[in-house]
C-alpha cells in the first residue's frame, strides 16, 4: 500500500444556493496517478480549486503530507509541495520559455544561476530544449501546455494537479502527453489529473474517482470504474445502462 | 444643529448637481458596459462640449439652450471618430495599453484646450435661463434647475433607448457576449461606435447644460471626470440605474460636506467616498 | 543593429560625456537643463519600477515627491537637520505611506487601482494645500545658508549636477539589478498573470509592496533634491497631478519595464517642454504635453512597448 500523501475529507463547497461539492472524500497515494472524472458540472474543477487554495471549502478538510492545508493561500500550498496547471493554459506570454521555467525554479533558490540551470534541466527533460529562447506567446498550444508543466516541475513538487491538460490536443499529441505524464510519475511525483479525455487517463491512472452532481459516486481502478453502472449512468444516462443490461442478459 | 432650511437647501443643491453627475457618469458607464474600456478622456469630452457651447454663444450669440443639440451631435461625432481611429486598435491590447490610449487622449485634449484657449476662466454671461426663485425657504437657481431637469430627461431617454428599443437590445447583447452577438448578425463594430457616440453625446448634453452657469476652463473636465469615476464605481460598472442613483448620492456628499468642513476639502470627500466604495463594496450598488 | 553589440562601449562613452558635461558646457542654462532632465529621468525610473515592471499603474506618485520634499525641508527649517538626513527621513516617510496606501489598493484591478491612486494624490494635495503649519498654499521658502555639502546648498550648479547624476545612476543600477534578479522575474510574473504567479509560489502582494517601496523611495529622493535645488516648495510644485502624469508618460513613451525606456522618455519630454516654453512663452503652454499625449495615443495603438521597441530585436 502506498503511503497517503493527499487526503480530502468531507469537503463541501457551496456557491449561494448551489452545492458544487458535497461531502467529497478521496485520498491519493504517494507516486500514484489519481484520475478525477465526471460529467460536465460534476464539480471537478471546484474540488480542484478548493484543494489548490483558490476557493475556501465551506466544510471538510484537505491534508497534504500530514499538514492541514484547507485554508492556505495558493502560494503557500505551492510552497508545501503542490503544483497545478490551469484549464486555460496560463504561461507568462511576455517571457521566453527559459524565463518562464526559471520563475518556477526560483521557488527553491533565489540565485539566478541555480535557477537557470535547474530550468534548463527541466526543459531538457520535457524536450523543449530547441525552443528555449522563444517567447511563450509564440508557442503552439501543446508546447504551451508542456511549458506550463515544465514550470510546475521546476518547483520540485511532490504532487502536481493537472486541470484538463489534454483538452485541445490531437490524438498524436495526447499520446505524447500521456507518455510524459508517465515519466513524471516514474520520478516519484504524485499526479492528480482532472480529465475528460478517457483514453488519456484510463491507461495510466492507478486509481480513479468519479464525481457527479458534486458527490463522489465511484472509486476504484480504471477497469472497475469503466463497468460501474453508476458511472455509466452519470455519463450516458439510465437508458444506456438498461440497454447494456438487456444486451448482457 | 442645522436648521431645516439649511438641510433642505443642501439636499436640493446636491440633487441638482448630482443629476448632472449622473448624466456624465451614464455616458461613461455605457462605454464601459458595452466594451470594458474605461474612457479616461470622458471629462475632456465634457470640457470640449462646454467650450463649444461657449464659443457658439460668444461668437454668434446662440443661447446654450439651443446649443444642446449642436453639442450633442458634435460630441456624438467625436465619440464615433475616437472609436474608429483609436479605440478599435486597442480593443484586444493589454490593459496597460488600453489605459494609456484614453489617458493619452485625455492629456492631448486637455492641453489642446490650454494651448488654444489659455487657462482663463470664461463664462456665459447671459442666457434666457437665468435668475432664481424661492421655494419653502430654499433658493433654487433657474439654470441649475433647468440643467438638472435636462440631465434627468436625457438619462431617461438613454434608459429608454437601452432597455426598450431594438437598438438598445443589440447594444446590450454586444456587451454581454461579443461573439454571440456577432453570430446573431449584429455588427459589433457599429455597436461599439454607437456606444462611444452615445456616451459622448450624453456628456455633450451635460456640457451644454453646465455651461449655462458653470465656469469654463481647460481643467473643468478633470473635476467632473474624476467625479464621474466615483459615481460609476459607486453605482456599479455597467448599470445605468446605478449610475443615476450614485450620481445623486455623490451630489449630496459633495454639497453636504461643505456644511461641516471647509469647502476646500469638498473633493476630498468625494475621493474618500471612492476609496471607501472600492474597498468595501467593489461591485458598487447595482453593479454586475 | 550595431548599436546593440557595442552597447557597453556606448554606455561607457555616455557616462564619460555626462561626467565632463559641466566642464564643457559652462553656461548655467545648459547645466540647469541637464539637471532637470536627470531629475525627471530619476522620477521616470522610479515610476517604472512599480508601473513598468510590476504593471501597477500609479497616477498619484507625486505624493512621494511631495513627502520627500516637505520632510527634508521641514526638518531643516525647524530643527536644522542636514537635508541629507532629511532625505533619508523623507524616504522612510514616503515608503511608510506607500505601504499603508498600497496594501489595500493592491487588491484592486488595473483601472480601479489607477483611479484610486489619482484619488489618493488629490486628497494629499488638498491636505497640504490647507495645512498652514507647513506653509499651506503659500509654500515654504528654504533659508539660504552657507555653501556646503552638509547643508546641501551650493551657489554653483555643478555640485547639484553631480549629485542628481549620481542619484540617477543609483536608480539605473538598482533597476538593472532588479531586472536580473529573482525580484525582477517575480514582478514580471505578477504583471503578466497574477493567478499563475501565485500558483508557482510567488507572494504577489509582498512583491508588489517591495516594488512600491523602492519606487516611493527613489521618488522621495528626487523630492528632497528638488527642494534643495529650487529652494522653494509648495503643493503646486511638488504635489500636483500633472507631475504624477508626467512621470508615467515618460516611462510609457520610452518603454515600460525596461532600463532605457524611462531615460529615453525623459530625454525627449524635458527638452521638448522647456523648448516649447522658451520659444512660445505663455502661448506655448500645453504644447509639450499635447505632443506627449498624442505620442502616447499613437504608441498605445501601434507600439505599446514604447519607443525602445524600435531598438530591440524581435526573435
Amino acid at each position: 500500500m502506498k503511503t497517503e500523501i493527499l487526503k480530502v475529507v468531507n469537503l463541501t463547497k457551496r456557491f449561494g444556493g448551489l452545492t458544487a461539492n458535497s461531502q467529497v472524500n478521496l485520498t491519493a497515494g504517494e507516486g500514484e496517478i489519481l484520475g478525477l472524472l465526471g460529467p460536465n458540472g460534476a464539480g471537478k474543477t471546484t474540488l480542484f480549486n478548493c484543494i489548490a487554495g483558490y476557493y475556501r471549502a465551506d466544510e471538510g478538510s484537505v491534508t497534504f503530507r500530514g499538514e492541514d492545508i484547507t485554508s492556505q493561500s495558493p502560494e503557500d500550498i505551492c510552497r508545501s509541495g503542490i503544483a497545478r496547471t490551469f484549464q486555460l493554459v496560463k504561461v507568462f506570454n511576455g517571457m521566453t520559455v527559459l524565463e518562464n521555467v526559471m520563475c518556477g525554479a526560483f521557488l527553491r533558490s533565489y540565485r539566478v544561476r541555480k535557477a537557470r540551470s535547474k530550468a534548463q534541466e527541466v526543459i531538457d527533460f520535457l524536450e523543449l530544449s530547441d525552443k528555449v529562447h522563444i517567447p511563450a506567446e509564440n508557442l503552439t498550444l501543446p508546447d504551451k501546455k508542456r511549458l506550463e508543466l515544465a514550470r510546475a516541475l521546476a518547483l520540485d513538487p511532490r504532487l502536481i494537479m493537472l486541470d484538463e491538460v489534454m483538452a485541445g490536443l490531437t490524438t498524436a499529441e495526447i499520446g505524447k502527453a500521456v507518455e510524459t505524464l508517465s515519466r513524471i510519475c516514474d520520478m516519484g511525483i504524485t499526479l492528480v489529473v482532472v480529465e475528460h479525455v478517457m483514453e488519456a487517463i484510463m491507461p495510466i491512472a492507478h486509481k480513479v474517482v468519479v464525481l457527479d452532481n458534486g458527490e463522489k459516486i465511484a472509486e476504484g481502478t480504471p477497469d472497475v470504474i469503466s463497468s460501474d453502472p453508476r458511472v455509466i449512468k452519470a455519463y450516458l444516462g439510465e437508458k444506456y445502462v438498461a440497454a447494456r443490461r438487456q444486451n448482457q442478459s | 444643529m442645522f436648521s431645516t432650511e439649511v438641510i433642505l437647501q443642501t439636499l436640493v443643491s446636491g440633487l441638482l448637481i448630482g443629476l448632472i453627475f449622473s448624466l456624465v457618469a451614464v455616458g461613461l458607464n455605457l462605454i464601459f458596459g458595452v466594451m470594458d474600456i474605461v474612457n479616461f478622456a470622458h471629462g475632456e469630452f465634457l470640457m470640449v462640449s462646454m467650450y463649444i457651447s461657449y464659443w457658439l454663444f460668444a461668437l454668434w450669440g446662440i443661447d446654450p439652450m439651443f446649443s444642446i443639440v449642436v453639442c450633442a451631435a458634435l460630441l456624438f461625432l467625436i465619440g464615433v471618430v475616437t472609436h474608429k481611429v483609436l479605440i478599435r486598435r486597442i480593443m484586444d491590447a493589454p490593459m496597460l495599453a488600453q489605459i494609456f490610449a484614453t489617458f493619452g487622449l485625455m492629456i492631448f485634449i486637455q492641453n489642446l484646450a490650454f494651448f488654444l484657449w489659455k487657462p482663463d476662466y470664461r463664462s456665459i454671461s447671459s442666457s434666457m435661463v437665468s435668475g432664481r426663485f424661492e421655494f419653502m425657504g430654499v433658493y433654487v437657481g433657474l439654470p441649475q434647475l433647468v440643467a438638472a431637469a435636462g440631465a434627468l430627461v436625457t438619462t431617461g431617454i438613454l434608459f429608454y433607448l437601452i432597455n426598450r428599443t431594438e437598438l438598445g437590445r443589440a447594444l446590450r447583447a454586444t456587451s454581454e457576449d461579443r461573439e454571440a452577438a456577432a453570430l446573431m448578425g449584429i455588427n459589433t463594430e457599429n455597436m461599439y461606435s454607437l456606444a462611444w457616440g452615445l456616451g459622448a453625446a450624453c456628456v455633450g448634453v451635460a456640457g451644454a447644460l453646465l455651461s449655462i452657469f458653470y465656469p469654463i476652463f481647460p481643467q473643468v473636465g478633470m473635476v467632473f471626470g474624476l467625479t464621474a469615476f466615483v459615481v460609476v464605481v459607486l453605482g456599479g460598472f455597467g448599470s445605468i440605474a446605478g449610475a443615476f442613483i450614485a450620481g445623486i448620492i455623490v451630489g449630496f456628499v459633495q454639497v453636504g460636506s461643505g456644511l461641516l468642513f471647509p469647502p476646500a476639502y469638498k473633493m476630498a470627500f468625494v475621493f474618500g467616498l471612492f476609496l471607501l466604495v472600492v474597498f468595501i463594496r467593489p461591485q458598487g450598488l447595482l453593479g454586475k | 543593429m550595431v548599436f546593440l553589440r557595442y552597447k557597453h562601449y556606448f554606455i561607457g562613452a555616455l557616462v564619460v560625456f555626462f561626467l565632463v558635461f559641466p566642464v564643457i558646457f559652462q553656461k548655467s542654462f545648459a547645466q540647469h537643463m541637464m539637471i532637470l532632465i536627470f531629475m525627471y529621468a530619476l522620477l521616470a525610473m522610479a515610476w517604472n519600477i512599480l508601473g513598468g515592471y510590476t504593471g501597477q499603474v500609479s497616477l498619484g506618485h507625486s505624493v512621494f515627491f511631495g513627502i520627500g520634499a516637505y520632510t527634508s525641508t521641514v526638518l531643516f527649517m525647524w530643527y536644522g537637520i542636514s537635508p541629507w538626513i532629511g532625505m533619508i527621513a523623507g524616504i522612510i516617510a514616503a515608503v511608510a505611506v506607500s505601504l499603508v496606501v498600497g496594501y489595500p489598493c493592491f487588491r484592486l484591478k488595473g483601472h480601479y487601482f489607477a483611479i484610486a491612486t489619482i484619488c489618493v494624490g488629490e486628497i494629499v494635495h488638498l491636505i497640504f494645500l490647507n495645512w498652514q503649519a507647513v506653509g499651506g498654499a503659500i509654500g515654504l521658502f528654504l533659508p539660504i545658508v552657507d555653501d556646503s555639502f552638509v547643508n546641501f546648498q551650493f551657489k554653483s550648479k555643478v555640485p547639484y549636477y553631480y549629485i542628481i547624476f549620481g542619484l540617477l545612476l543609483l536608480s539605473v543600477a538598482t533597476t538593472v539589478w532588479i531586472e536580473r534578479s529573482r525580484l525582477g522575474f517575480y514582478l514580471r510574473g505578477v504583471k503578466e498573470d497574477q493567478d499563475a504567479a501565485r500558483s508557482i509560489g510567488i507572494r504577489a502582494t509582498r512583491y508588489k509592496m517591495i516594488a512600491m517601496a523602492l519606487s516611493a523611495a527613489f521618488t522621495a529622493m528626487a523630492g528632497t533634491f528638488y527642494a534643495q535645488y529650487i529652494l522653494f516648495i509648495d503643493p503646486g510644485s511638488v504635489l500636483f497631478m500633472m507631475l504624477s502624469i508626467q512621470m508615467c508618460l515618460m516611462a510609457v513613451l520610452g518603454g515600460t519595464g525596461t532600463v532605457w525606456g524611462p531615460l529615453i522618455g525623459a530625454f525627449i519630454l524635458i527638452p521638448l517642454s522647456e523648448f516649447s516654453r522658451a520659444s512660445l512663452g505663455g502661448a506655448g503652454q500645453g504644447l509639450d504635453l499635447m505632443v506627449y499625449g498624442g505620442l502616447i495615443m499613437v504608441m498605445s495603438a501601434y507600439k505599446p512597448s514604447g519607443l525602445i521597441s524600435l531598438f530591440q530585436k524581435k526573435e
